[in-house]
């Protein structure tokens, strides 16, 4: 298996080389530093695999790894990068990565994304995947939050203060309670104090 | 100053003293009625001798020595209504007899009482039929006294140019007969055009030897008109003091030979200067005279003339009720005179009827008349609208000077804007660079120390792990502070989205940040504006941190009808909002909020904890 391993920083790649070296041993390890050698490289040898760093010195790995899949079809393509967040993951997948690879994750992982991109699967490192779970189950959580204020401002609505109560109570300004009231009224979706603490009670936070 | 002053007729149409043979009869009628007219003579005593001549007379001697020097009385006497009467019925008399002469002074008396009523349309007409006899029959002296006369009808209609230009030519036939009685006063006629028109050298020059002349051989009337010629010249040249002294001359000379109308011409020209000089006593002492001799002559444009001045100098005199009144009155005549019929009927008669005249000419006699009409309509207005004006006057300076204000605090604070923006945009810079550095520079050795030790089988699996813990939680604070810096996929993501990351990335087990959005659409703010935002929310959770305390943290935003509501709620340390606002890091944010058109506001007091910074802005603008 010839793996070629694409970083702009030395001190990453030769990590990366002496890692795949020393765990899969009879495999050649060869690094390019920038996009011209990258596709000197390319060009002259066939890889398995290439592990992509996602910021390439001043190239960025998706605007380039579509052209090099074209010419490479066979080429599986391991995306490489410190960015974890879902639109980065997203789009290096669109640009023909079959795997994704967190540089805060444990070398392990590029070992794992190895195993599965040559069997056919995709992979993405488990932070991202579990970091992307929380955000769908966030998303989806039908319940309504409340911010600590908003919590209070409810309680004391639910006492029938009025605005200037609430704010001599809470120390702040009337317009502050206004405003949290006409917030409150917009995530519950009333239109009146009556329909707030009904709402309120309702969903369980008074 | 006001150049546009209404002109009499004034000189009243020059006699003509048409050389045929005179007989004691002709010569006593004559006489008789000079007399009445100079005020040496007793009206009833005249026209009982008249009456006993007129019985021995002819018809045609009857018309021509009787009716016209009547006719030319009444005339001078301000009644140009009967003179009129008279001149019609003569010229219906002598019809078809070729009385070349007679049809030819009959026509000037017609033409003059018209004139002096002002029908200047019939006026001129029959003034030109009048000059068409004198032309045919090569009477050089009846040409030259028609062209005058025709020059005064354009005094009345204020049009100087064509006026001189009828004077000229006919002082132009005068210098041929030098000794002609009337070339004194047609010369100051002449001298009184150019007046008008500012040619002051040859005005002066013609009004000094308009007065040798006249002085030399006696001519009174000529004397009047010269020395009021001398005034005009005077006004002319804004000398108010020399041209009421002139005035007072030509007015003690015209009383002086019961010259009523120069009487009145003279007091108007003092009412006028007086009031150029603000004297406006004795600008209501003439205003008066001229205004009973007026009232006499029934002549409306000079009525109204008078009125207006006069209350003008009521009111220069404090004398307001005086002052309405007569204002109120000469609107009243402004009113029953100045339709548009006979404006069109004045426009019409240029056209028709002054054919020598260029078109340029005409153009600019309409332009005068309205220019005159303007001018009467604002002098109506000054006693009641003085006060509004000067209020007017009082607002637009207000407006003005707000308005100016404004702009300069525009310009001022646009400058401001432009250097703030500049400021922020080199601080973005600044961090985008520092953010890449470190996230290139710093985070990625990093990784590479962390690749090493992962594979360095040297060091025990403890110390291995601590290690390892240790340059992860490195890498990954570098990366945070990285993105923190220069936030990447801002653009791709918006602003929720980022916050919404924003807020995971900074959440700790020491500090939770939390982040909700209400309401749906797009945020329409373009990626320059979406990152300032986002830095000011991340300075004010940096700030509810750093200085409150704070490790609890809500950001809330809220989208409804393209109102972007953003508030950021912290549980620190609770202040005064006044004593903090000023000179904290508040005001920056609160700039540049203000540089999104947003309002920014904090809520806070020392007796509670933490405190609600608030961000509104209406995407719209």
């Amino acid at each position: 298996m010839k793996i070629l391993v694409a970083d702009d920083h030395e001190i990453i790649a030769s990590g990366i080389r002496s890692f795949l070296t020393d765990k899969l041993g009879a495999l050649e390890v060869k690094s390019a530093v920038n996009l011209a050698q990258l596709k000197q490289i390319l060009a002259k040898e066939k890889f398995d695999i290439l592990l992509q760093d996602i910021r390439f010195g001043n190239d960025d790995g998706r605007t380039f790894l579509s052209e090099i899949r074209k010419m490479h079809p066979d080429l599986l393509i391991v995306a490489l990068s410190s960015h974890t967040d879902e639109f980065t993951v997203k789009s290096a997948l669109a640009a023909g990565c079959s795997g994704y690879v967190s540089k805060s994750s444990p070398l392990e992982e590029i070992l794992e994304a190895i195993q599965s991109i040559t069997k056919g699967k995709q992979f993405v490192s488990k932070d991202i995947r579990d970091a992307m779970l929380t955000n769908l189950m966030n998303g989806e959580s039908d319940k309504i939050k409340l911010t600590k204020r908003e919590l209070e401002v409810l309680k004391a609505i639910q006492d029938e203060l009025s605005t200037r109560e609430i704010a001599e109570k809470l120390f702040l300004s009337e317009k502050t309670i206004e405003g949290y009231r006409s917030n409150l009224f917009l995530k519950f979706q009333v239109k009146n104090v009556a329909g707030l603490v009904k709402q309120a009670i309702l969903q369980g936070y008074i | 100053m006001q150049k546009g002053k209404w002109i009499l007729v004034f000189v009243l149409f020059s006699f003509y003293q048409i050389t045929y043979s005179q007989t004691q009869d002709s010569v006593r009628i004559e006489q008789l009625f000079t007399d009445l007219l100079r005020g040496q003579a007793d009206s009833s005593e005249v026209y009982k001798e008249v009456t006993e001549i007129s019985g021995r007379l002819s018809e045609g001697q009857k018309i021509n020595w009787i009716h016209y020097n009547e006719a030319k009385y009444l005339l001078f006497s301000g009644n140009p209504e009967k003179a009129e009467q008279i001149a019609f019925s003569a010229l219906q008399s002598i019809k078809g007899k070729k009385n070349t002469l007679s049809s030819l002074k009959f026509y000037a008396l017609l033409a003059s009482s018209l004139s002096l009523q002002q029908q200047y349309e019939e006026a001129i007409r029959y003034f030109k039929k009048a000059l068409e006899i004198a032309e045919e029959n090569s009477m050089d002296l009846q040409a030259a006294y028609i062209h005058n006369n025709i020059a005064n009808v354009f005094f009345s209609l204020l049009d100087y140019a064509a006026a001189h230009n009828h004077a000229a030519e006919s002082v132009e036939i005068l210098r041929n007969y030098p000794d002609d009685p009337n070339y004194p006063s047609i010369l100051a006629v002449l001298s009184v055009s150019e007046a008008k028109l500012d040619q002051f050298e040859m005005a002066e020059k013609h009004a000094l030897e308009a007065r040798e002349m006249a002085g030399k051989s006696s001519n009174f009337m000529a004397l009047i008109i010269a020395v009021h010629a001398l005034g005009e010249v005077e006004f002319s040249k804004n000398d108010f003091q020399e041209a009421q002294r002139y005035y007072e001359e030509s007015l003690a000379l015209a009383e002086r030979f019961n010259q009523q109308q120069f009487v009145l011409l003279n007091a108007i020209g003092i009412l006028t200067v007086s009031l150029e000089q603000k004297s406006f006593e004795t600008a209501v002492n003439f205003g008066e005279k001229a205004l009973e001799l007026a009232a006499i002559t029934e002549n409306r444009s000079t009525l109204y003339s008078i009125k207006r001045k006069l209350a003008h100098a009521y009111s220069g005199v404090e004398k307001y009720e005086d002052a309405f009144r007569l204002m109120n009155e000469a609107h009243e005549i402004y009113k029953e005179t100045n339709k548009s019929e006979t404006q069109k009927a004045i426009n019409d008669l240029l056209i028709q009827y002054d054919t020598e005249k260029k078109e340029k000419e005409i153009t600019r006699t309409r332009l005068e008349l309205l220019a005159k009409e303007v001018e009467s309509a604002r002098l109506w207005n000054i006693i009641t609208v003085t006060g509004i004006l000067f209020l007017v006057l009082m607002i637009v300076f207000m407006i003005y000077r707000s308005v100016m204000k404004e702009r300069i605090m525009r310009i001022e604070s646009k400058k401001e804007k432009d250097m703030f923006d500049a400021l922020i945009r080199g601080e973005e810079r600044e961090r985008r660079r520092l953010g890449h550095e470190l996230h290139d520079g710093l985070a990625s050795q990093l990784v590479g120390i962390k690749y090493r030790l992962e594979s360095d089988n040297s060091v025990s699996s403890d110390t291995k792990q601590e290690l390892l813990d240790q340059v992860s939680s490195a890498h990954e604070e570098t990366r945070r502070i990285a993105h923190n810096l220069a936030p990447s996929g801002m653009k791709e993501l918006g602003l929720i989205e980022s916050l919404r990351r924003f807020a995971i990335d900074n959440s700790t087990p020491h500090l939770s940040i939390e982040f909700d959005h209400i309401g749906s659409g797009t945020i329409m703010l373009s990626a320059e504006k979406t990152l300032m935002l986002f830095r000011i929310i991340q300075e004010l959770v940096q700030n509810a941190v750093k200085h409150a305390k704070s490790d609890e943290l809500f950001i809330q935003t809220s989208l409804i009808d393209q109102l972007l509501d953003i508030r950021v709620e912290n549980n620190g340390v609770g202040f005064d909002v006044k004593k903090v606002k000023k000179g904290n890091g508040l005001t920056s944010i609160e700039e540049r909020v203000h540089l999104l058109n947003g309002t920014f506001s904090i809520d806070s007091g020392e007796e509670t904890n933490g405190a609600i910074a608030h961000i509104s802005i209406y995407l719209n603008n």
